[in-house]
């Protein structure tokens, strides 16, 4: 569980240090879309997103001090994805 | 605490306990969610990887300006939200009460902001039909799919705000004491949200610009 | 540690106040949160789904008994094969084990006092509820004609039928599962009673959490993919729309990538219920208990990976065709794995033929031959002759009612003097049981035979040479359909004249046997501990006859 600090910044450091990385990040995603790296920038669009959603997922949505269990369910959607995604594109990319 | 007896629900044994269950249940849930939009996601990648240059161009026509104050909203919003959360569990409840409606705010900022970019959108005729103004004709597959993805984020947008007003009034009436484990669940789907729109900016924004 | 503070029945109470008696206007079951009572709610309305889908089909094979029609039209036998199929699989066999015996028995089995989350279980209900009331409107304006499974461009576009209501209320009630699932696994996380260890649960409860997993990570995407066919239908977004680059087959990947995992959501429980059956019927224990337990899970994951293997023949590319062919033979092995260890525990026990057994020696025979065809549908080459024949009908068939069904009816009467405090008349309940196994053979068996020989499904009208096959098919129809409506009869009549159950009339290890029959709201008169493994049948040492039954009231605390 959080800290159950009843200090009122302490209740506000982490968490705004969390969402100037996640602006920041948003930035890189912003400005690299103007840089033409051909197929390179969604490549990169991607990657950075996924950074923002793991930051995001460990210091706002506390899996940082979260038990086995949630952190297992937490990745499992993404797996699942990974299965949905690879075996769809098994079929698409060799029509 | 006579004010946590309240809170305690049955079958739980202790509010501990309760809230473990409440975190584990809404993330439970959020698997679920990650699936419906892995669904439009994956329509999204098998049609761009087929029709590159016509997503490019389409996506050219999205409103970058809008869709960057969004994300900006959003990302606020979960600041706002784990605060709340923090708050909560210190039962601090103004402090608690604040947060809340300061993300309420955020999300609704975010819908109206939504809506202007949507009446755009829709001067320029971008509705795949008959009035539909870019070529080539997979330009209107990805406008399909934008109108979906983004309309599918919005209504979960609405719930989020919808339940955060709920919930902000409930604390604020003290029909439910805010160190129950109402938070745990508002906070880990509000987060969820925010998290599908950081993977939509790129795909819906960013396709075109360079 | 947390005590577990269940409200306890003070000692002097010898006969505490069953579930059913604690409050008998209609809102107290309207509004109830008891587990129990919500699986109640489940049953009856599942079944007054299950005789819709059932009447509806048995007029599509009263139909069927003429090569050339004599009272449908195509039009109308397309809606009603498709009504029948929406039907029986969302709002019957879907929810019918886990939402009724999972809701009762569940909670039970762990030693809990409920669910994790009683309102959300409520709301569940309420929600397949919503869902089932659209299902009504599409019957009542004219159906629906694509199919249970929608495909587009027909769906999207050319249908001139409601989709949209019967899509939206397949979308309703997907969430009811989702909100089961959910409930059921944070139930079996958080609330196992002191001792219930993972190895030491039922395999019915294993069966609950593995069914729980995969009805949240598939049904999302069945709900995403009739949104994507609302929204073409509705708002001319071009998804699907070959026109614009869309691909219809895209449609097929996200259908299939939940409806295959479905068949999963069907057989699961039932597989949990037989070993149930089989161990308290045999009097042993689950041969190869861990092995039982790999295999649901490596059912359960899987179980999503094979969903190709329904589009052979859509114009999916031979490598996927591979991919998905050779990973539906993997899927085979722990249901293999499972048959082997029902046989196994069932070799050398002391069997009795009960219903509850009858029904499930009625499942581990038809699972194992509509798993088997399923293996030869696998099979790329076999399935591009017998793709969309009745091959494929009478294969899914065996293994839904052949399988589900037998286990749901072996559940439904093995738990039945728990639930309802009353013994059913065995002879009768026997005799249903051997009606449905003759009468299922009789319905399927001649469809595989026609698939084979090459009779297309979903045909009102069709070639003479296959007329035999369907009279004896129909034949087949009728003797199921007074199977079906047996346990109506003497179920209904067991609730007003059956002999009292006892707590335990099946002398059955298990904690749902440890408590009054019917139970009291909390479930347990004393707070259960456990200190040992399932099906303790060996220990127990002797045949059914011979033990005395001693009353819960008057045991200590469960050993």
């Amino acid at each position: 569980m959080s800290e159950t600090s009843r200090d009122r910044p302490g209740l506000w450091r982490g968490p705004l240090l969390a969402w100037f990385v996640l602006l920041l990040l948003a930035g890189v995603n912003l400005g690299s879309a103007y840089i033409p790296f051909g197929a390179g920038n969604v490549t990169l669009n991607l990657v950075v997103a996924a950074i923002m959603a793991i930051v995001l997922a460990t210091f706002l949505m506390d899996l940082k001090s979260a038990n086995m269990l949630v952190r297992v369910v937490a990745v499992t959607g993404v797996f699942w994805m990974i299965f949905m995604f690879s075996l769809t594109f098994s079929d698409y990319l060799s029509r | 605490m006579s004010d946590l007896s309240r809170a305690l629900q049955a079958p739980w044994p202790d509010l501990r306990l309760q809230r473990e269950a409440v975190g584990l249940g809404m993330w439970f849930f959020l698997a679920s969610e990650v699936l419906f939009f892995a669904a439009l996601f994956c329509s999204y990648a098998v049609y761009r990887s087929f029709n590159e240059e016509a997503f490019r161009i389409a996506a050219s026509h999205t409103k970058i300006v809008y869709g960057s104050i969004n994300t900006a909203l959003l990302l606020t919003s979960s600041l706002t939200m784990t605060v709340a959360l923090r708050a909560a569990a210190a039962q601090l409840k103004r402090m608690t009460l604040f947060c809340l409606g300061a993300t309420a705010a955020l999300g609704a900022a975010f819908l109206v902001t939504k809506g202007l970019e949507y009446r755009a959108d829709i001067e320029e005729h971008l509705i795949p039909g008959p009035n539909f103004p870019l070529k080539p004709a997979a330009t209107a597959m990805f406008w399909g799919l934008y109108w979906i993805m983004t309309g599918i984020h919005a209504i979960h947008l609405t719930a989020g705000i919808g339940v955060v007003i709920v919930v902000l009034t409930l604390f604020w009436r003290e029909t439910i004491p805010v160190q129950g484990s109402t938070m745990e669940g508002v906070a880990i789907y509000w987060h969820f949200v925010d998290t599908v729109w950081i993977f939509l900016f790129p795909l819906i924004y960013l396709a075109g610009r360079s | 540690m947390s005590e577990m503070i269940l409200p306890l029945v003070r000692a002097e109470e010898s006969r505490p106040t069953s579930y059913l008696d604690e409050g008998h206007t209609v809102l107290s079951w309207l509004l109830t949160t008891d587990h129990k009572r919500i699986a109640i709610l489940y049953a009856l309305s599942i079944t007054v789904f299950f005789f819709m889908g059932g009447i509806v089909i048995g007029l599509v094979r009263l139909e069927l008994i003429s090569p050339t029609g004599w009272f449908m039209t195509s039009d109308e036998y397309n809606r009603a094969f498709t009504i029948h199929g929406i039907i029986m699989v969302w709002f019957f066999l879907v929810p019918s084990i886990p939402a009724t015996i999972g809701n009762f028995v569940l909670p039970m089995m762990i030693g809990a006092p409920d669910v994790a989350f009683p309102r959300l279980n409520l709301l569940s209900w309420y929600l397949y509820v919503i869902g089932a009331s659209f299902t009504v409107y599409v019957l009542l304006s004219g159906g629906v004609d694509t199919g249970w499974t929608f495909y587009p461009p027909f769906s999207s576009s050319y249908s001139n039928s409601s989709v949209v209501p019967a899509a939206v209320g397949v979308f309703v009630v997907g969430f009811s599962s989702i909100a089961t699932g959910v409930n059921f696994m944070a139930t079996i996380h958080l609330l196992r009673a002191p001792g219930m260890t993972w190895f030491r649960l039922p395999l019915f409860g294993w069966s609950m959490y593995v069914v729980s997993m995969v009805m949240v990570l598939a049904t999302p995407v069945l709900a995403m993919s009739l949104l994507l066919i609302c929204a073409e239908r509705l708002f001319g977004l071009p998804i699907f729309d070959a026109s614009v680059g869309g691909d219809p087959v895209l449609f097929q990947h996200l259908f299939w990538f939940y409806s295959h995992p479905a068949v999963y959501i069907m057989i699961l429980p039932a597989m949990g219920v037989v070993s149930e059956v089989f161990a308290c019927f045999a009097r042993r224990r689950v041969f190869g208990y861990a092995f039982m337990v790999y295999a649901l899970l490596m059912i359960g994951v899987v179980g999503f990976m094979v969903w190709g293997h329904h589009m052979f023949v859509a114009g999916q590319s031979p490598l996927a065709n591979l991919i998905f062919s050779f990973l539906s033979f993997i899927v085979a092995v722990p249901s293999a794995i499972k048959v082997f260890n029902w046989t196994a525990t069932l070799y050398r026990g002391q069997i009795g033929f009960e219903a509850p057994m009858l029904y499930a020696l009625g499942f581990l025979g038809l699972f194992t031959t509509g798993g088997l065809t399923g293996l030869f549908l696998a099979s790329v080459p076999i399935d591009i002759a017998t793709t969309d024949s009745y091959f494929v009908v009478a294969h899914f068939h065996t293994i839904m009612v052949g399988g589900t069904v037998s286990a749901f009816m072996a559940g439904i009467h093995y738990w039945w003097p728990k639930v309802t405090g009353r013994r059913y008349h065995e002879f009768a309940a026997q005799l249903a049981a051997i009606t449905m196994f003759l009468g299922f053979n009789l319905t399927f068996v001649p469809q595989f035979i026609m698939g084979w020989l090459g009779m297309p499904r979903r045909y009102h009208i069709y070639p003479d040479v296959f007329q035999i096959w369907h009279v004896l098919s129909s034949g087949g129809a009728a003797m199921l359909a007074v199977a079906y409506l047996l346990p109506l009869a003497y179920l209904g009549w067991s609730l007003f004249n059956g002999d009292q159950a006892g707590d335990n009339p099946w002398q059955a290890t298990g904690l749902e046997w440890q408590t009054p029959s019917p139970p009291p709201k909390q479930n347990f008169l004393h707070p259960p501990r456990i200190t040992n493994a399932p099906y303790q049948y060996h220990e127990m040492g002797r045949a059914r006859e011979e033990g005395e039954e001693t009353p819960v009231a008057e045991q200590g605390d469960v050993r």
